[in-house]
């Protein structure tokens, strides 16, 4: 037990699974000891307080200052990729000296990630300037939860990543949110006095969509700030790689809703830059939990590239992506390619063509192609094969009864800021 | 993952891909061979996934990847159907959420525009939490009985107003919490009005809109009624600051109600995860006066725009106000009549009197009278064809008819209304309704079909039609009556119309009319009826009705102002009548000479202006010449009883010719000159014709003037000879003629003398009475010089002055009569003829000289020509900068070809009539027209020699035609 300090590793039993978890910290409650354990290999989210009782005491203990360990190579797995990853920058950077249009398919360049890599901290931060998410936070307080419950509108919802709301909600059992301002009280009462007040019934900025089923809002973070920090704020609960950095005023907020005769209930959001150095079409997205796994992630995913469309250019999502934001958007490109081959009547198509039409870059393109396994080679030359798997899910999906959204009733045209609203100090 | 085996297709498997490369698109299905093909099984691993690198071999995401993988590439059934990554669970209700969540919201149809904020719509910031609510409970618990308990509202205004007091006065209190505001100065923080606060502004807004109370349409309507602050804070402020004040300062001044971390500036270090939103550096914009500048230019605008939306927003509000008022008081009405209608049932007041339910029938039928009038109008314009050539009569048929017509209709009005109300229990409350919409919608008033009155539809197609027709109609009409005014007038020049003038020639003075057309002179012997020219009718008016004139009001041409305290005598250009010459010739400007210096240099000297004073100032000096003016004006009327003014002579005329000068000099632009003056403007604009074709018209015509002019001046010189033998023996009979007058005033000379003696005597006499004569004429010495060799010599000299003018850029000429003259009055009238005749044989032999060589040097002078027409225009160009210096020239022209036009008759006058009264000598002297007489009966040669003068003129023309149109407007 004198071994179980933090930064120590031990075998957790989770789900009648013993599980290698890292003692990131330690608590005495009521007498107990309690441990915050991360589990390795496994996401963040899943982080949890646990009784000694469910750590392995037979199983050894790894302290962190031993270096010879097994473990260590998963913990040290970051210098050795990044170190890897040194000579692929070198060599990307190589490859981008040849013409744009050539792109070498085994080492499809992500977006924004390759970068990263070997910046220092200060660069990092430097980075932040433009970008809306961020690495992995080292800082130790942050890698903990700090909230256990939220209850929002009629959901009570479990947080979980770090979020900065003020340190003293963090004391409460439960903190409640305003389902429309999103505003936080610790206090029941403060909550319900507030409720008794406070008249918005939609996200504070302009519907531009509306369908059957739901709206989207455009919000700029420079107007609204209040709101967008309070959004960035709930969202950043569940987006670990979400920065709360630098304020809000360089996005544009697009809150998804669903209304009924209560008002609008905001289901998730993407945020967007003003302006993108990088060519990407959205910063940050999250479907609360709440209405997760309803498909309102592919509803946001298609939404933010019909905007793209509108504004006649090809974007991507700012990267590092989450583990469910990739899943999200390989299915949302898988889908959209899919569909576009099968329904082109042409017997032939690049890949200029196919990113003019749906506004995804050409490298999503060929990732999404080649994770299909649907670019070949045959004879000779570069082929897109409909494989017969591919064609299998597409019926499967045509099933589904999916929600898309309708560009015609898209009222929207590109914001445009001057040079001076783009400069966002005050 | 099984690795597939190598072949050799894939070792040299191109890896590069270009984007416009064109890829076919195939089934798998398609291509049988496809997997012998391709062997390479990628491996998936390499894909980059854009995932944190750490994250990325997280076991959950593997899970699905692989199982997606597996799906994509059908090298393995999935497993599982639905693979995902688990996430904690939060479909949990919140079974409380009802109690907090209420209301209807109605979604509006349109998509929703809103800029409100959070602030905005959340009522007072200041939240009350557990520790508030216990502490107010016990607050109302110990209250005595006549005050009502605090409500949560009120504690929450009173808390946020010490919040607002604390963190405007002392947002640095969490350095020392104890220093806390006392009670006394937050609520004199509080209550002292700041303007921008939201209750001032409402305050103020209701008194400006007189209109209470104004809401914050975000703010919640709370159905309790609110007390003051001030009220509040006498009641509960110092119990509930007592209790804030322990709360702040055990939150160690900071707010009650937990806010974000935000940047603290005095911390370099940034690492606490709770410090979010930071600011992002701003790098400072580099200040400039100019930026500066920039910016409160912004400023200023911005406000300003900001001022001019309040103030339609107030309008808007005021407006809105009026109509709800409105809105109300006709629902009172309506509700007072209802009680009426009752009461009468109930008290059985039967009567038919229903003015005190209708008080607005009166006003409703005259209303009902609008669809008539409009009617009528449409009526007179569908037949406004008929109803103008109709006579009064009919239209008051019409009219009656159209009357008869309402009044019919008034009265079914009336009866379908006693009917109505012959049935109030049913009828009364849609009748109000009637009412009150009679009342709101003033224009409309609904008949029944049957009475519509039977009036020809008026359809937009026929008014278009109309007016269509009108239209082709008053063209027709002003080509028709273009036709009959151009009548007799052939347009030979490039100009695309006519001058409007309606000319009549005065043919007994026109022997030979077949040039004429051909003749620009010929133009100002007409008399023009323009209708700036008084007709015979006018003119008698004038002169006989005494009131009439007293009534004239003069409009100044140039500005349009009308001067009624100048009394301008209606002046008739009316060449026939006879009067005194005298009256109407002025001293001379001054005396130009041109002489040949010594190295042949041609030098042109001017005289007479040495003893002016400075003519601007004399100028200046406008009450002197009105005087002057009033005072001749007396004489005049006192030397010759009723002669009406020339155009000419009078001083009033030169008086506003020369006030109208200063109206070049402005800083208004040409075109604006050109519209309050369409005269003094640029020749080549008042002809229509680009610069160029001027510049080319004036040129030729220079041209073939001066060739013709060396041609003429030998033929000429021989007919001078002619003349003036002729001109010797009409001297003597003249002579005879003269001394029959003479003969009575100096019976005594012309007995003794012999007939030789007298011969010479009467010579000499006669060459005195000429010279008399010419110095009362010539306005110019030169001329006067020339008389026996006239045009010969004159030409030159013409073709100088402009030049002159113009290289001299002539100095105002303030023609007065008090002008010192240096005529030849000074000499002595005994001078011989010989002498005289030497003179002018002198003079005609200098003239053919300078003609001589003007001959030999026509190349010369050709260029000279081009001078003068290259100067002749640029000051034209120049207008702006020198805008009084073309009148200027239009009248030197002007008073040339008037000077040369007098000079003609003294030539041929006596030659030809030398029976006519010298009295119509001189009169004739004064027109064009006797010029065009004599060149009539002149012989070929000497029409040859008019024809010259009048290529002369033609050149004048442009202008002097229209400053005649000038002086004649003054004369209006």
């Amino acid at each position: 037990p004198n071994d179980l300090i933090i930064g120590a590793k031990v075998f957790v039993l989770k789900d009648e699974k013993e599980i290698l978890a890292e003692i990131l910290a330690k608590n005495l409650r009521k007498g107990k000891q309690l441990f915050y354990v991360h589990y390795v290999n496994y996401n963040k989210r899943l982080d949890q307080w646990i009784n000694i009782n469910q750590i392995n005491l037979k199983k050894p203990v790894i302290r962190p200052d031993d270096p010879t360990s097994k473990t260590d190579k998963i913990t040290a797995k970051k210098g050795k990729a990044s170190s890897s990853k040194t000579s692929k920058t070198s060599k990307t950077s190589k490859a981008s000296k040849e013409s744009k249009d050539i792109m070498d398919l085994d080492d499809l360049d992500v977006q924004g990630l390759n970068l990263k890599d070997g910046l220092t901290r200060n660069q990092e931060i430097e980075k932040l300037r433009s970008g809306g998410s961020r690495a992995n936070n080292h800082l130790e307080v942050s890698k903990i939860r700090n909230l256990n419950k939220i209850i929002m509108g009629k959901f009570e919802v479990e947080p979980w990543y770090f979020s900065p709301y003020p340190i003293e909600l963090t004391e409460e059992d439960e903190i409640y949110i305003c389902e429309y301002t999103l505003q936080y009280f610790g206090f029941k009462k403060q909550f319900e006095r507030f409720r008794s007040k406070c008249t918005l019934r939609h996200p504070p900025g302009n519907e531009i969509y509306r369908d059957d089923l739901v709206s989207f809002f455009e919000i700029d973070g420079k107007k609204q700030r209040i709101y967008c920090r309070n959004l960035c704020l709930l969202s950043k609960l569940f987006l670990d790689h979400k920065t709360l950095y630098y304020d809000v005023d360089p996005f544009l907020f697009y809150c998804m809703t669903i209304k009924d005769e209560e008002g609008y209930h905001l289901v998730g959001y993407f945020s967007k830059e003003k302006e993108s150095a990088e060519g990407y079409n959205l910063a940050c997205i999250l479907t609360l939990p709440q209405y997760q796994r309803h498909g309102y992630g592919k509803i946001l995913i298609q939404f933010s590239y019909e905007l793209s469309k509108r504004e006649h250019k090809v974007g991507s999502p700012e990267k590092p992506l989450s583990d469910l934001g990739l899943l999200s958007y390989r299915a949302y490109w898988s889908e959209t390619i899919v569909k576009l081959l099968i329904g082109n009547k042409r017997s032939d198509i690049t890949i200029d063509e196919i990113s003019s039409i749906t506004s995804m870059t050409t490298a999503d393109i060929l990732h999404t192609l080649q994770t299909l396994n649907m670019l070949r080679y045959y004879k000779g030359q570069h082929i897109i094969v409909l494989t017969d798997q591919v064609i299998e899910q597409y019926e499967k999906l045509k099933k589904k009864k999916r929600h898309y959204i309708d560009s015609e009733k898209l009222v929207w045209k590109p914001p445009t800021f001057t040079a001076s609203q783009l400069r966002f100090g005050w | 993952m099984p690795a597939p085996p190598v072949s050799a297709g894939a070792r040299f498997r191109q890896r590069k891909i270009s984007v416009k490369q064109t890829l076919q698109v195939l089934r798998q299905s398609d291509l049988p061979d496809l997997e012998s093909e391709d062997q390479v099984q990628r491996d998936f691993q390499h894909i980059e996934t854009g995932v944190e690198k750490s994250e990325e071999e997280e076991e959950h995401l593997q899970a699905v990847i692989n199982a997606a993988h597996a799906a994509a590439t059908g090298v393995s059934k999935p497993v599982k159907k639905d693979l995902f990554i688990p996430t904690p669970d939060a479909s949990k209700l919140w079974p409380e959420a009802s109690k907090y969540y209420q209301g209807n919201f109605v979604m509006p149809t349109s998509y929703i525009k809103f800029s409100a904020t959070v602030n905005d719509t959340s009522g007072v910031p200041y939240n009350l939490d557990e520790i508030d609510e216990e502490f107010l409970i016990s607050l109302n618990k110990n209250l005595p009985n006549h005050i009502d308990p605090c409500t949560e509202s009120e504690f929450e205004l009173i808390c946020y107003n010490f919040e607002k007091a604390v963190s405007e006065k002392q947002p640095y209190l969490s350095m020392d919490p104890r220093s806390i505001l006392s009670f006394k100065d937050i609520e004199v923080y509080s209550l002292t009005e700041n303007p921008i606060s939201d209750d001032s502004i409402k305050a103020s807004l209701e008194r400006e809109l007189n209109y209470k109370p104004i809401v914050n349409l975000f703010e919640k309507e709370s159905n309790e009624s609110q007390r003051s602050l001030i009220k509040l804070f006498e009641l509960f402020g110092p119990q509930i600051y007592e209790h804030w004040k322990d709360r702040k300062i055990e939150r160690g001044g900071k707010t009650i109600a937990p806010i974000l971390k935000f940047e603290d500036p005095s911390e370099k270090d940034d690492s606490d995860p709770y410090v979010c939103f930071r600011r992002r550096e701003f790098r400072q914009q580099r200040k400039t006066r100019r930026a500066d500048l920039h910016s409160s230019e912004r400023l200023r605008k911005l406000h300003q725009e900001l001022i001019n939306a309040r103030e339609l927003i107030m309008l808007v509000a005021k407006r809105e106000i009026e109509r709800k008022n409105s809105l109300l008081l006709e629902r009172k009405i309506f509700q007072e009549r209802t009680q009426v209608k009752r009461l009468r049932r109930e008290l059985n007041i039967e009567t038919d009197d229903i003015d005190d339910l209708l008080p607005l029938k009166k006003k409703k039928l005259s209303k009902s009278i609008d669809p008539n009038n409009d009617s009528k109008i449409s009526n007179g314009i569908i037949n406004g064809k008929i109803n103008s050539n109709k006579d009064k009569n009919s239209i008051d048929d019409i009219d009656d008819k159209i009357k008869s017509k309402k009044e019919l209709r008034e009265k079914k009005l009336q009866k379908t209304k006693s009917i109505k109300d012959g049935s109030p229990g049913s009828n009364s409350f849609l009748k109000s309704k009637r009412q009150a919409l009679g009342q709101l919608s003033q224009t409309y008033v609904r008949l029944p079909a049957s009475k519509i009155p039977d009036l020809p539809l008026v359809t937009v197609e026929n008014v278009l039609k109309n007016k269509d027709n009108d239209l082709a109609k008053a063209v027709a009409e002003k080509i028709k009556k273009k036709r009959e005014d151009d009548k007799g007038w052939v347009n030979l020049t490039d100009d695309p119309f006519n001058p409007f003038f309606t000319i009549s020639l005065p043919n007994e003075y026109i022997c030979d009319t077949k040039h004429l057309p051909y003749s620009s002179i010929a133009s100002s012997i007409f008399e023009i009826q323009s209708s700036n020219f008084i007709n015979e009718s006018l003119s008698k008016l004038f002169n006989n009705e005494k009131h009439l004139r007293d009534s004239i009001l003069a409009l100044e041409a140039t500005n349009g102002a009308i001067n009624e305290k100048v009394e301008i005598k209606p002046e008739f250009y009316n060449p026939m009548l006879d009067y005194d010459i005298h009256k109407r010739i002025s001293e001379p400007i001054f005396r130009l000479r041109k002489r040949i210096s010594r190295n042949g240099k041609i030098m042109i000297d001017r005289k007479g202006l040495v003893k002016k004073e400075d003519p601007i100032d004399e100028f200046l000096n406008f009450d002197n010449t009105i005087n002057e003016e009033t005072l001749n004006d007396v004489k005049n009327d006192e030397i010759n009883d009723k002669i009406i003014n020339s155009v000419y002579d009078s001083n009033i005329e030169t008086f506003i010719r020369h006030e109208s000068r200063w109206q070049f000099d402005t800083d208004s632009t040409e075109l604006m000159q050109s519209k309050a003056n369409p005269i003094g403007h640029d020749p080549a604009k008042l002809n229509c014709i680009s610069n160029d074709t001027q510049a080319i018209r004036f040129g030729s015509m220079l041209l073939t003037k001066s060739s013709e002019s060396t041609k003429d001046s030998k033929i000429s010189l021989g007919r001078m000879k002619i003349i003036q033998q002729q001109l010797q023996q009409q001297q003597f009979h003249q002579y005879q003629l003269h001394q029959r007058q003479q003969m009575q005033l100096k019976q005594m000379q012309l007995q003794q003398q012999s007939q030789a003696q007298q011969l010479q005597k009467q010579q000499q006499q006669q060459q005195q009475q000429q010279q008399q004569q010419n110095i009362q004429i010539k306005s110019s010495p030169l001329i006067i010089q020339q008389t026996q060799a006239p045009q010969l010599s004159q030409q030159p000299q013409n073709q100088q002055n402009p030049l002159q003018k113009v290289q001299q850029n002539i100095q105002p000429q303030v023609q007065s009569p008090s002008q010192p003259s240096s005529l030849p009055q000074s000499q002595s009238q005994g001078q011989q003829q010989q002498q005289l005749q030497q003179q002018n044989q002198l003079q005609q032999q200098k003239a053919f000289q300078k003609q001589q060589i003007s001959q030999q040097n026509q190349q010369k002078q050709y260029q000279k020509q081009q001078l003068v027409k290259n100067q002749y225009q640029q000051p034209q160009k120049q207008n702006l900068q020198s805008p009084q210096f073309p009148p200027q020239i239009q009248q030197q022209l002007h008073q040339q070809f008037l000077q040369q036009q007098l000079q003609n008759p003294q030539l041929a006058n006596p030659q030809l009539n030398p029976q006519l009264n010298p009295q119509l000598h001189q009169h004739l002297q004064h027109q064009l027209q006797s010029q065009q007489i004599q060149s009539s009966q002149l012989t070929p040669q000497m029409q040859q020699f008019q024809q010259q003068i009048k290529a002369q003129q033609l050149q004048n023309q442009q202008l002097p035609k229209k400053q005649l149109q000038k002086q004649k407007q003054f004369v209006m």
